[in-house]
């Protein structure tokens, strides 16, 4: 089975933010090891994964250095964690498949997305990134540095950057090539690089970032994969889904999920929206499959009914 | 396919012109310049995997990282991470002016960056003897501090402060070495090993592990030259062409010599300057003994004429 494994960026960082890149780092071997049911299964399996914490700290560091070192712009500021997560992942998938005996290649792919610029509501600064702020901090970048915030409840004041729907992949044919032979695949981190077509039609950066739910459904459609996996905080499952308890199980259908969105649309956040809206787009077509899992049920997804589990509607 | 291979190290000139363009938008502009040159090799039938310098690129990562985490507490970046930041970044200039290339040539050329890491030997003689410095200069407070807490190796620097140095260990393996090949093979032009590539060391079990090191980005290139049986390296750097007596008023430029003659030049040890020329003649050297058919060192603008022989220094095996 072909599958995009798509994880959250809260997931690729500790809980305790001081912990820094060595948390970072051994929260992506977690993650990863909790793959390791899906490649014994022999899956197809690519990897695309969100930014928003390392994004942040990345534009937050250039700003703050901004008097002693050039600032770096929004979408480099992508590409560097694209190097430095893809860096964590590839190292903990390899270290993962030797340690299981199997023989794969792994190698992440700088990606650039072609943002769809015709969706005015979708530049607007909506994605939140980097560090949590009180409220008093928050109001002092916001005066001194213009910064907009969103309030994220229980964490506090988050910066907030526009955030695009994705319209075409860049790098889709070496992708392909790669996972034509067998390679995992590393991709469309923070949901690409945000890129757009200038006067002269020369490709040139946006200082924004890219819904990656969207990236991963319009990468699973390029390469005609079967089934997506969300891995997403179970907080943030059950906030949508308040049906479903810990070690519960719920099936939609597309006609039920669409209909499910419609009702408690006011009551989903903004990145679980986008999510789901996603879904709807990928199981337009027949046979296909999302799972909406945490990281603890990684390990047991497509072998247990376990998460949420979106269908295509039977034929 | 495409049959004819070549590497391309380039160096950091490539990527920051001097102290006046150093910002990001001047990085893409210099970037620019050099990926017109790749083109021109792409558009004459070579396939062509990329290695790029990061000494600047890192300094400015580091730099970063130290005034944020001493005015704000973010978080510190260790030095394998720094590298992978600016592959990402670098990689992400050199792949979209590149595409640009293609596309306003007409040429149909899939591009892309590969993160990369590069095995060392754990018992590599340069761990024993750290000399590479890296960072901002520190009060010897602060730099005694460090090797403590962080276990940095620190030395003073001729009265201008103490900075901390690590060790610049010998490739010994391009890890996405069959990735690179699948891309190669499938006509993609691949960036890779930048900045000589993320350093890694595996433990007895074969696990990967970063280090704070440095791999010299020539010495990567010509490795990952060899691993996917380039026929050319080219060294695109500050000069044309390489001299013998560099400097000196007996100075002679060359134009094209054997494998037998740059090890002799490199043997006697008075040519080429420490940490630059001789470097880079090492690398051409072991790419030409473990099969690489022909290397250049030349500078970006030169590259075309290079290899039509007009120009630039060739080493021939």
């Amino acid at each position: 089975m072909k599958v995009i494994v798509t994880i959250d960026g809260e997931l690729l960082v500790s809980n305790v933010a001081s912990r820094g890149l060595q948390g970072q780092k051994e929260a992506v071997e977690k993650i990863v090891d909790s793959l390791s049911g899906l490649l014994q299964a022999e899956h197809k399996i690519t990897i695309v994964h969100g930014n928003g914490p390392q994004v942040g700290n990345m534009l937050f560091r250039g700003e703050i250095a901004s008097h002693a070192v050039p600032p770096v712009p929004l979408d480099v500021c992508g590409a560097d964690t694209q190097g430095a997560t893809g860096y964590f992942l590839q190292q903990s998938l390899q270290n993962l498949l030797r340690r299981n005996g199997l023989k794969r290649e792994v190698t992440a792919v700088v990606t650039q997305v072609l943002i769809d610029e015709t969706d005015p509501a979708m530049a607007a600064p909506i994605k939140g990134v980097g560090p949590f702020f009180d409220v008093e901090r928050a109001q002092k970048y916001g005066n001194t540095r213009s910064w907009k915030f969103i309030m994220v409840p229980g964490r506090g004041q988050q910066r907030a950057v526009p955030a695009y729907l994705p319209r075409q992949i860049l790098e889709i044919n070496s992708m392909r090539c790669l996972m034509e032979n067998k390679t995992i695949v590393i991709c469309g981190g923070g949901g690409g690089i945000p890129v757009r077509y200038d006067a002269q039609g020369q490709l040139t950066g946006v200082e924004a970032v890219v819904n990656k739910s969207h990236t991963a459904t319009l990468l699973a459609n390029e390469v005609q994969a079967d089934t997506i996996i969300f891995v997403s905080q179970w907080e943030k499952i059950r906030q949508a889904f308040p049906q479903t308890v810990k070690g519960e199980f719920a099936r939609f259908t597309l006609t039920e999920l669409k209909e499910f969105i419609n009702q408690r649309k006011d009551g989903l956040t903004d990145s679980m929206y986008l999510k789901l809206q996603a879904s709807c787009k990928f199981l337009a077509a027949p046979g296909k499959l999302i799972c909406i899992i945490p990281p603890e049920q990684l390990e047991g997804v497509l072998i247990h009914e376990c998460g949420i589990q979106l269908i295509s509607d039977p034929e | 396919m495409s049959e004819k291979i070549a590497v391309i190290a380039i160096g950091g000139n490539s990527l920051v012109k001097d102290k006046a363009h150093q910002s990001v938008q001047d990085q893409f502009q210099a970037i620019k310049e050099t990926s017109s040159h790749i083109a021109d090799m792409i558009q004459d039938g070579w396939t062509v995997a990329i290695g790029h310098g990061n000494g600047p690129q890192v300094g400015f990562v580091l730099r970063r990282s130290e005034i944020a985490f001493k005015v704000e507490g973010v978080h510190e970046v260790p030095l394998d991470v720094c590298g992978a930041d600016t592959q990402g970044a670098t990689g992400y200039g050199l792949q979209q002016n590149l595409y640009n290339e293609f596309l306003e040539r007409g040429i149909q050329k899939p591009v892309a960056t590969v993160v990369t890491q590069v095995e060392v030997d754990r018992d590599d003689p340069a761990f024993q003897n750290p000399v590479k410095p890296i960072g901002s200069f520190m009060d010897k407070a602060e730099a005694m501090d460090k090797k403590a807490k962080d276990g940095w190796d620190v030395v003073e620097d001729a009265g201008r402060g103490w900075r901390r140095v690590v060790p610049s260990p010998l490739p010994k393996r391009v890890v996405e070495e069959p990735a690179i090949k699948q891309l190669i093979g499938g006509g993609t032009c691949v960036i890779t090993v930048g900045g000589g590539g993320i350093p890694v060391v595996a433990d007895e079990s074969g696990k990967l592990q970063g280090v704070a090191a440095v791999i010299d980005k020539d010495y990567a290139s010509s490795l990952l030259g060899n691993a996917i049986g380039a026929e050319l390296l080219i060294i695109s750097t500050a000069v044309e062409k390489v001299a013998l007596n560099f400097g000196k008023p007996d100075e002679k430029w060359l134009d094209k010599i054997t494998l037998a003659e740059a090890k002799a030049y490199l043997a006697e040890g008075i040519h080429f300057a420490k940490g630059s020329m001789a470097p880079k003649m090492q690398a051409v050297i072991w790419f030409l003994e473990r099969g690489g058919k022909k290397a250049i060192i030349t500078n970006p603008e030169n590259i075309a004429k290079a290899l039509r022989g007009e120009t630039g220094t060739t080493i021939v095996a």
